[in-house]
């Protein structure tokens, strides 16, 4: 008889219901319910979780955590720009030319650039670490969850996909949490739609040197175009490839807790380490690999740097990106991306430095418009992942093709995007 | 964190003078950030302080916090006061936010970094500062003449814990 009644509902939430009841019938015998007896996390959760508040109480803390991030960390980059500026006129006498240029140009304008970028990816990873101490990321995913089962949706997904804020590869291993085949492999091929912290220096560098009033405004943007882009293309899968049922989120509200400054801080410095290896390691040689591609080239050292074979290999793929406006120095960056994501700001930094420009921001302004700037950004956001990431969704689908997938469908859906921001913003942006 | 809720804030029982409060306040952060939006949007003449538009937006929506609370706190209901308690919190983040903008620019412009020459100190007054400061003042008030009307009527409605 029970089989009957809960036939057509999810067997999660009829255990759940169970669940309830059993503990309700015990509550009844134990319990004397009084005026006073709610507590000031189930008061918060009456808003934070309210059915039309919830989500723009969300957008606003979404809002004032990258405000936070970007337009505190603007005066402590400038304090770290201005020493590598220093140590810069310094490695710059070095009586023998080819390594003055390699400490200046290669090291300095590639790592040091790219050091530049610590205060906001370190604020970003504090601001994420309150968040989730005080409780409030996984109300988060509770709220998101509303609104994506609404679109028939897996609500569970939200979770891993706030990990990708963070780190891809973390949002990607995280899927392994998500009920059903279908609804785990859609999660892990949107999670690197999610804006990783690598990503934070273009969308820094761009809005600040196109956008300077609002950057913090078109930071946020970027970030809410990634959740939308992520439950867009989720909802794609849901109708075409996986055509499973939308599993419900059960999950258990911790009460709200004041987050203390040594936890907070311990999580900020844990992760923001890691910042630190990739740039002392994997970047400190790729400065030196993309130092050696832009200042050698058929002709040997010291051709002009539209001679190098980093021109030449951006200037190969250049044709393709011409509708967006991307010049062949955007190009090399993006396909040094693929290595990782701070490898972009790190090759155009290094590129334009062997040019001979004095700032990446003047060489931007000089050579891209507003408009392909927004295209640039929204493209980086949206494709192929870091190298790092593909070996995660590789292990995590343990399938070359949904792999191969992965990476097709991101580039095809971040030129599309890119081009329709071209198309669409050319009426608007002149 | 687990504590009583009423033993904590001490709210009283009669929610009239805090629908009040949150229809004014409410109506205030609505009314500056439908402004802050229009004067972004170039309707309205330019306005120090008022320039962004997302930050008109994020009034409204702390102004639509503090409404939602008037209906329930005007017939006494509990739970209103965790609208007044969320948008208060809602409030003070965005303030706090503008405080260490304003530090840091301040910083910068003390070290005569080359952005931060040109920076002023009224640019920073941001709706969301100085409606904060005005909140927490009328909040204050409210609470001092409350606590004083008490002391005069001693048979008044008391606050929940008495």
């Amino acid at each position: 008889m029970e089989e009957e009644e809960y036939s057509g509902i999810d067997p999660q939430l009829a255990l759940a219901d169970e669940r309830y009841e059993v503990i309700g019938s015990i509550l009844c015998e134990v319990y004397e319910p009084g005026d006073h007896k709610w507590v000031l996390s189930d008061m918060l959760d009456r808003v934070l979780l309210h059915k039309y508040l919830g989500l723009p109480i969300f957008l606003v803390t979404m809002w004032a955590m990258f405000h936070f991030t970007f337009e505190i960390s603007l005066v402590f980059m400038e304090m770290i720009t201005q020493f590598f500026v220093w140590l810069g006129t310094y490695s710059s006498q070095i009586p023998i030319p080819w390594l003055a240029s390699l400490l200046t140009n290669g090291v300095l304008s590639g790592v040091g650039f790219i050091l530049t970028f610590v205060p906001p990816i370190f604020f970003l990873y504090l601001a994420i670490s309150i968040l989730e101490d005080t409780g409030y990321l996984s109300r988060a995913a509770f709220v998101m969850d509303r609104f994506m089962m609404k679109m028939g949706l897996h609500g569970r997904s939200f979770i891993p996909l706030l990990l990708g804020f963070g780190c891809s590869v973390a949002a990607v291993m995280a899927a392994r949490t998500v009920d059903g085949e279908s609804n785990r492999l859609t999660t892990v091929l949107v999670s690197p739609l999610m804006s990783c912290a690598g990503r934070l220096p273009v969308y820094i560098i761009i809005a600040g040197v196109f956008f300077p009033e609002i950057a913090g405004t078109i930071v946020f943007l970027m970030y809410i175009l990634g959740i939308v882009m992520a439950i867009v293309v989720s909802l794609i899968f849901k109708k075409t490839l996986f055509r499973e049922e939308a599993s419900s989120l059960l999950m258990e509200l911790s009460q709200y807790q004041i987050p203390t400054a040594h936890g907070s801080f311990r999580h900020m410095w844990d992760r923001g380490l890691m910042f630190l290896k990739t740039a002392g390691t994997y970047l400190l040689v790729g400065s030196i690999i993309m130092w050696i591609l832009s200042s050698f080239g058929f002709g040997g050292y010291g051709i002009p740097v539209d001679a190098s074979f980093a021109s030449m290999l951006g200037k190969f793929f250049e044709p393709l990106f011409s509708p967006l406006g991307f010049t062949w120095q955007i190009v090399t960056a993006l396909i040094f991306g693929f290595i990782a994501k701070e490898a972009i700001v790190q090759t155009l930094s290094i590129i334009y430095a062997v040019g001979g420009t004095a700032t990446l921001a003047v060489a931007l302004t000089a050579s891209v418009n507003p408009l392909s700037a927004i295209a640039m950004m929204v493209f980086v956001l949206l494709y192929v992942p870091c190298l790092a990431t593909v070996g995660a969704i590789r292990k995590e689908t343990r399938s070359w093709k949904w792999t191969a997938f992965s990476i097709i469908y991101q580039l095809i859906l971040a030129y599309l995007v890119a081009l329709g921001v071209i198309f669409i913003g050319g009426f608007f942006i002149v | 964190m687990s504590r009583i809720y009423s033993d904590v804030i001490g709210v009283p029982e009669d929610g009239t003078w805090a629908s009040r409060l949150a229809l004014v306040v409410g109506l205030a952060y609505a009314g500056v950030g439908t402004i802050q939006v229009l004067v972004t949007l170039g309707f309205i003449a330019p306005i120090i302080g008022f320039t962004d538009l997302i930050g008109g937006f994020l009034l409204i929506i702390v102004a639509a916090v503090f409404l939602t609370g008037v209906k329930p706190l005007s017939r006494d209901e509990q739970e209103g006061y965790a609208f007044i308690a969320v948008g208060y919190i809602l409030a003070a983040v965005l303030f706090a936010l503008q405080i260490m903008v304003i530090i840091t620019n301040a910083l910068g412009w003390i070290l005569q970094f080359e952005n931060w020459l040109g920076w002023n100190f009224l640019n920073d007054l941001t709706p969301s500062l100085w409606l904060f400061v005005i909140l927490v003042i009328s909040t204050s008030a409210l609470w001092i003449v409350g606590h004083m009307r008490e002391k005069l009527q001693p048979g008044s409605k008391g606050v929940s814990s008495e």
